[in-house]
């Protein structure tokens, strides 16, 4: 791999659990010093793709290279780099946190526990306790600990944030900016969009196992256009809005609703020939945009 | 970290385990007279002679005079609860005759009874057999109680070596898939630990146990034998490895169980799996011990190789048996790493 080579690189990746298909040919690359976000709805395929990479699930077909390595045969000199937050985990119940911990860090070959401490600290996880006896919240916190406490470059998460408070959420966030800036590669799982757009530089959404888009954010944010309202004076016939760049047209009576991804101009220019009562437009949010994402049949 | 999860399980285990080793000894001289036979019925006025005669055993049977008697009956039978008529009414002297056919252990267990027949009524004489008599329990479980050889037997047999079975296979199945039923294992697996290590690392820490627990039992066993004064010096070898050679057996189990484990990866499963290989073996065995002509069926089992009577009794065993099945233990485990190496981990 070169430096500026991409840290996951996913071929054509297919994985079928007998006739059901986990994800299908999928191909995505994360490059260094970004958090890539990867987006979908639960079932889509995100927990698949993600342990396929781990080498936890055996791929169908197609090809993942992590840090240019290949994701079964090499799978033991990837795990040395990458750290990995699973979406459902346990931990051993009646050991304290700091002890699974330390264990864990051993696995990882790893005997300087000072980072362990600071994390901990950070986001106020009490390590003498045991963890049977931790809030949801806080065996997510433990989680977040031993994915980072090894300073690996390479970190993994599915859905990072469950059952984090939303303070706790913002300190996390702020942590994983400040990761990103020391050059830390960041891919994690989330269906929470807000936290895709505070926190991701790019943004994979997935949908019924198919990869749907790659995009910047703020890319994605221009490219969203925004939600047109408009209420006319009688009914409207929707072939009206038989716009190149109008999505998600609604029609009810005399009110039509719109996305517009394209120049306003045309569609003022062809609505003008109506008489218009109100009229509004917004701009149009991430978590709308993902919305209509889901609701058209294919993706688009 | 097995130590660390597990180590009240396994040390209570330990202590169960010596406990009822070392409660079963203690219990054992009071039971002593329930392990001897009984006495016949009048059978001090029977006597028996064997004369063998090759191919059959003439028994000759003499009893006491009985006054008044008119003459006199003998019954015969294999079970001492249902004598038949053997002969014709109307022995007249206080003497008679048997034969029996040999079969493969040389003279057969027959027993006798003379009835006198005084003014019309019958009356018993007494009561003989061809053999000495065996106690319910010998006859029954095969070994001589009342020894110190049987007793072991006894309670490896029937007691806790298939407790010990069960709990380790128990033990060796539910240790794995406990990691994937409470979520540990992609954690432990996103680690650079290969999956081989992980197993081994398991089932090597496993085979401690084992070895120290046999270790524990065989010397309680010793133990509480010289305490009770029970103990010659010719019987602490054989009583030790009595112990001791249960060793590959259980090491086969667990290789089982773990190999159940990774297959099925769902724990409840895994050990109805484990539990099943140790009471079909057990059930073979039990059917190859009863029933005749079927002796060789045990040999098809691991556990019919860990010979309890041949080992106590006669302080012999198979070296090679035992390598044998400690490598088909190890086979299995290699079975186990591979299908463990190549399925999906259930997330």
């Amino acid at each position: 791999m070169t430096e500026n080579g991409p840290v996951i690189e996913i071929r054509g990746l297919t994985k079928n659990y007998g006739d059901v298909v986990g994800i299908k040919d999928l191909d995505l690359n994360i490059h260094r010093g970004e958090i890539m976000g990867f987006l979908g709805p639960n079932g889509a395929g995100k927990t698949t793709t993600i342990r396929t990479c781990l080498d936890l699930l055996q791929k169908t077909s197609g090809e993942v290279r992590i840090f240019g390595l290949d994701s079964h045969h090499d799978s033991i000199e990837i795990r040395r780099r990458i750290g990995y937050l699973p979406g459902d985990f346990g931990m051993y119940n009646d050991l304290p946190v700091r002890t699974i911990l330390r264990y864990l860090l051993s696995l990882s070959g790893y005997e300087d526990d000072g980072p362990m401490e600071e994390l901990a600290r950070r986001f106020a996880l009490d390590l003498d306790k045991r963890y049977g006896s931790l809030s949801k919240g806080n065996r997510q916190k433990a989680g977040i600990v031993q994915a980072f406490m090894a300073g690996q470059e390479l970190i993994i998460m599915d859905e990072p944030t469950a059952g984090l408070d939303p303070l706790m959420q913002q300190e996390f966030y702020e942590f994983l900016r400040e990761e990103r800036a020391e050059g830390k590669t960041i891919f994690m799982s989330s269906h929470i969009l807000a936290e895709v757009e505070e926190v991701c530089d790019r943004v994979a959404i997935i949908r019924d196992a198919e990869l749907q888009v790659v995009e910047r954010i703020d890319a994605l944010k221009e490219k969203m256009g925004k939600t047109l309202e408009i209420e006319f004076d009688k009914e409207i016939d929707p072939s009206v809005f038989d716009i190149r760049g109008v999505e998600g047209l609604e029609v009810d009576g005399r009110r039509a609703r719109m996305i517009i991804a394209c120049d306003l101009d045309q569609v003022v220019k062809r609505v003008s020939e109506h008489n218009i009562v109100n009229m509004s437009l917004e701009t149009f949010s991430l978590d709308q945009f993902f919305m209509t994402y889901y609701s058209r049949p294919g993706g688009g | 970290m097995e130590l660390r999860t597990n180590w009240k399980v396994l040390l209570t285990f330990l202590a169960v385990v010596s406990f009822l080793v070392a409660g079963m000894v203690a219990a054992w001289p009071s039971m002593g007279t329930a392990f001897q036979a009984d006495a016949l019925e009048g059978e001090e006025n029977v006597s028996v002679e064997l004369e063998d005669l090759g191919d059959t055993v003439k028994v000759h049977l003499q009893w006491s005079p009985v006054e008044g008697a008119d003459n006199y009956t003998l019954l015969a039978y294999p079970q001492p609860q249902m004598l038949v008529p053997e002969r014709a009414e109307g022995i007249d002297t206080e003497s008679a005759e048997h034969l029996l056919e040999k079969d493969e252990g040389g003279t057969p267990q027959m027993y006798f009874a003379v009835v006198a027949l005084v003014d019309g009524e019958r009356q018993l004489v007494g009561m003989a057999s061809s053999l000495e008599r065996t106690s319910v329990y010998e006859e029954t479980f095969g070994v001589d109680m009342s020894r110190v050889e049987g007793m072991a037997s006894f309670m490896w047999d029937l007691f806790w070596g298939l407790l010990m079975m069960l709990f380790l296979g128990y033990v060796a199945a539910s240790t794995v898939s406990r990691d994937f039923e409470e979520r540990k294992m992609d954690i432990i697996l996103s680690k650079p630990v290969s999956r081989r290590r992980y197993l081994l690392e398991k089932f090597a820490f496993l085979t401690a146990y084992t070895a120290l627990m046999l270790l524990v039992a065989g010397l309680v066993l010793v133990g509480s034998m010289a305490a009770i004064g029970e103990l010659s010096e010719g019987m602490v070898a054989p009583l030790l490895m009595s112990s001791l050679l249960a060793f590959p057996v259980v090491l086969l189990i667990m290789a089982v169980g773990t190999l159940a484990a990774v297959y099925v990866q769902d724990g409840r499963t895994a050990v109805g799996l484990v539990f099943l290989f140790v009471l079909l073996q057990v059930g073979i065995n039990l059917v190859a011990s009863m029933a005749e002509g079927l002796e060789h069926l045990s040999s098809y089992t691991a556990m019919g190789y860990w010979d309890l009577d041949a080992i106590l009794f006669d302080n012999v065993y198979s070296v090679g048996d035992f390598v044998l099945i400690a490598a088909a233990a190890l086979a299995v485990l290699a079975v186990a790493v591979l299908v463990f190496e190549r399925r999906d981990m259930a997330g």
